[in-house]
């Protein structure tokens, strides 16, 4: 698979970002399990459990946005778009890169706007912990301006890429070829068997 | 306010947005903008920012990433051999023989994985190259593998379910409750429609196997036990009252993650790669909520459940009539959307509509994913179709089609079985619940 010279620029960031997220919903895991196993075998009660909860996927998905984006897994439908010829085909990829970007700068811009909302009021979660909202809301927001930042990179990209190569542009921001998918689902599932072989 | 035509072209022009492809989350979140600044101006759309924080910001939600994590982690454990290997030594003797270890190992692995494309695609890898050996008839075989992948967005844990729960306010426990009989029965109509086939036709099915020693059953179940504790750990602690949905579906994260160490497939590198997994599934759904949440709070404000649910009282239809009516509704829209979408897209729109006529929202949440699951094998954008023919690589399409449809039959039968007995999917969480 030929990779976009955005992704490869990108990448790493977005990479180490949704490992960041990953890390914070295994430490999540474990510290719902020491709830549970504490509240139910000693009658302690350990608090803050949902209220991070809550944290980690707002956290996850500003951080995961951009990932997804550049891996092509934001869903679209394929039904007219694989039908047409490559060179509408492009056109469809650049409209929908354009789009992205645009929801993508302006999730990072309202974000931006209720973050520096909190800081000003000075915002407190509404919970025992009164955790200031600036905290969760600042990883949140830098998440998203990641996004934003490289919807408009590939938005860029695919058009400079209509003017020279329509083939190139729907290879590297295109919907994913059914291949490419069953070679993903089952990588993960079926490479232990492969190894087991060996 | 608007109205039943204003409704109308919005719901038209998300359908467009989305047909020249636009990223579903696109789409939803265009029409939810323009519809805001059309009909209640600028600062209700500058007002996303705190939506979107307070949407996203919620425990409930939470329990999506951390069942794919728990799914990603089982399946990185090679499970699904194991599960295969099992139940083809179990069922083997069966009228049809493997060909019910295709549904049983399908509706078993989805249950873990909570993806049934993810589903199709490895019992596809696992089985199609075993029952070619054994000349099992081709469209039994696509057929019986593609239909069995929908079932595990029916038995739980079900993301679509912790979807349908959060966005309408319905008992997740419930919904999983609910999920358990018809996931169960369905898996056996299958089943049972591939014995008669078999009995009928003996040619479908290929050589008959050697029965197991009652010892190597014993021991191939081995494998099957750790996706089954699991599986029980988590269904438990909800049901005992121990932890809520999401708590659970932690701890059956750190069950996973012992279940991989014990195995001996735990490495960092598996653990980053299902950790990239997660993010990137968790945040294509999430995407995609956060622009349904802002498209359900401005339908909400612009009083369209309220037109559209006086539309309906001047109808007079029944509760009868509208589900039929939705029925049709999503067989014609499950043709070009994939499921989840689709699911997320309409239910601020129907659900009102179902409260309105008294239709009791757990019913109908069992209701609205076995239209889905009857979506995943539709045409012309039946996701596991393409899935199955493209890991078989050899044939044509029609094949799968055809194989798929007596599934699709059965399933509108079975949504039949459903109206006429409501009970199939209220009894359990009545049971475990009051």
């Amino acid at each position: 698979m030929t990779e976009s010279p955005v992704s490869r620029t990108l990448m790493p960031v977005a990479r180490s970002l949704a490992l960041l997220a990953g890390y914070g919903l295994l430490g999540l895991s474990f510290l719902v399990t020491a709830e549970i196993l504490l509240r139910r075998f000693l009658n302690f009660s350990l608090q803050g459990g949902d209220e991070f909860g809550g944290y980690v996927l707002a956290v996850i998905a500003a951080f995961g946005f951009g990932y997804t984006l550049l891996e092509r897994a934001h869903t679209r439908v394929e039904i007219i778009v694989e039908r047409v010829s490559p060179g509408a085909q492009g056109w469809l990829n650049l409209i929908s890169s354009w789009c992205i970007a645009g929801m993508g700068v302006f999730l990072a811009w309202r974000a931006g706007a209720t973050l520096l909302e909190s800081i000003e009021f000075k915002s407190l979660s509404g919970t025992p912990m009164m955790t200031p909202l600036w905290q969760p809301q600042s990883l949140w927001a830098i998440g998203l301006v990641f996004f934003a930042l490289a919807s408009t990179a590939v938005a860029i990209h695919s058009t400079v890429l209509i003017f020279s190569s329509s083939r190139r542009l729907n290879a590297l921001y295109g919907i994913k070829m059914l291949n490419e998918i069953i070679e993903e689902e089952t990588a993960s599932a079926l490479e232990p068997r492969e190894a087991q072989a060996k | 306010m608007i109205g039943i035509v204003g409704t109308g072209a919005g719901f038209v022009m998300m359908l467009a947005l989305m047909m020249i492809g636009l990223p579903i989350a696109v789409s939803l979140f265009m029409t939810a903008v323009l519809g805001a600044w059309l009909y209640l101006g600028t600062p209700t759309v500058l007002s996303f920012g705190s939506q979107m924080w307070s949407g996203l910001n919620d425990f409930i939600l939470t329990a999506i990433p951390l069942f794919v994590l728990l799914g990603e982690l089982l399946v990185r454990s090679g499970v699904a051999d194991g599960l295969y290997r099992c139940l083809s030594d179990w069922m083997r003797r069966l009228p049809g023989g493997l060909l019910h270890t295709n549904i049983a190992a399908s509706s078993l692995f989805a249950a873990v994985s909570g993806s049934s494309v993810a589903t199709a695609a490895t019992i596809g890898t696992v089985a199609l190259p075993v029952l070619r050996e054994r000349c099992y008839d081709d469209k039994l075989t696509t057929g019986s593998i593609a239909a069995g992948a929908t079932l595990g967005i029916l038995i739980p844990p079900s993301i679509n379910m912790i979807i349908y729960g959060s966005m309408t306010n319905t008992s997740i426990g419930q919904l999983f409750a609910a999920g358990i009989v018809p996931g169960l029965l369905l898996t056996a109509v299958f089943m049972a429609f591939i014995a008669v086939v078999s009995i009928l036709r003996p040619g479908v099915a290929g050589p008959r196997e050697p029965a197991r020693s009652f010892v190597e059953k014993m021991e191939s179940l081995i494998d099957v036990l750790p996706p089954l504790m699991i599986f029980i750990i988590v269904m438990g602690a909800i049901y005992f009252g121990w932890a809520t949905p999401t708590e659970s579906a932690a701890l059956g994260v750190v069950g996973a993650l012992l279940v991989s160490i014990l195995k001996g497939r735990f490495s960092l590198q598996m653990l980053h790669e299902a950790m990239l997994a997660t993010v990137k599934v968790s945040a294509m759904i999430l995407l995609i909520v956060v622009a349904a949440q802002f498209l359900n709070f401005v339908i909400g404000v612009l009083g369209i459940p309220q037109a559209l649910t006086a539309f309906i009282a001047d109808l007079g239809a029944s509760q009868l009539q509208l589900i039929l009516i939705l029925i049709v509704f999503y067989l014609i829209l499950g043709c070009f959307m994939e499921t989840l979408s689709m699911m997320i897209a309409t239910i601020p729109v129907v659900f009102p509509l179902i409260v309105h006529l008294g239709i009791d929202p757990v019913w109908f949440g069992i209701f609205l994913v076995l239209m889905m699951e009857i979506g995943l094998i539709t045409p012309p954008i039946g996701m596991n179709l393409y899935i199955v023919q493209g890991v078989r690589g050899t044939g044509s399409i029609m094949e799968v089609i055809n194989g798929s449809l007596p599934f699709v039959v059965l399933m509108l039968l079975f949504v039949g079985a459903l109206i006429a007995f409501p009970e199939m999917a209220l009894w359990l969480p009545r049971l475990l619940f009051n």
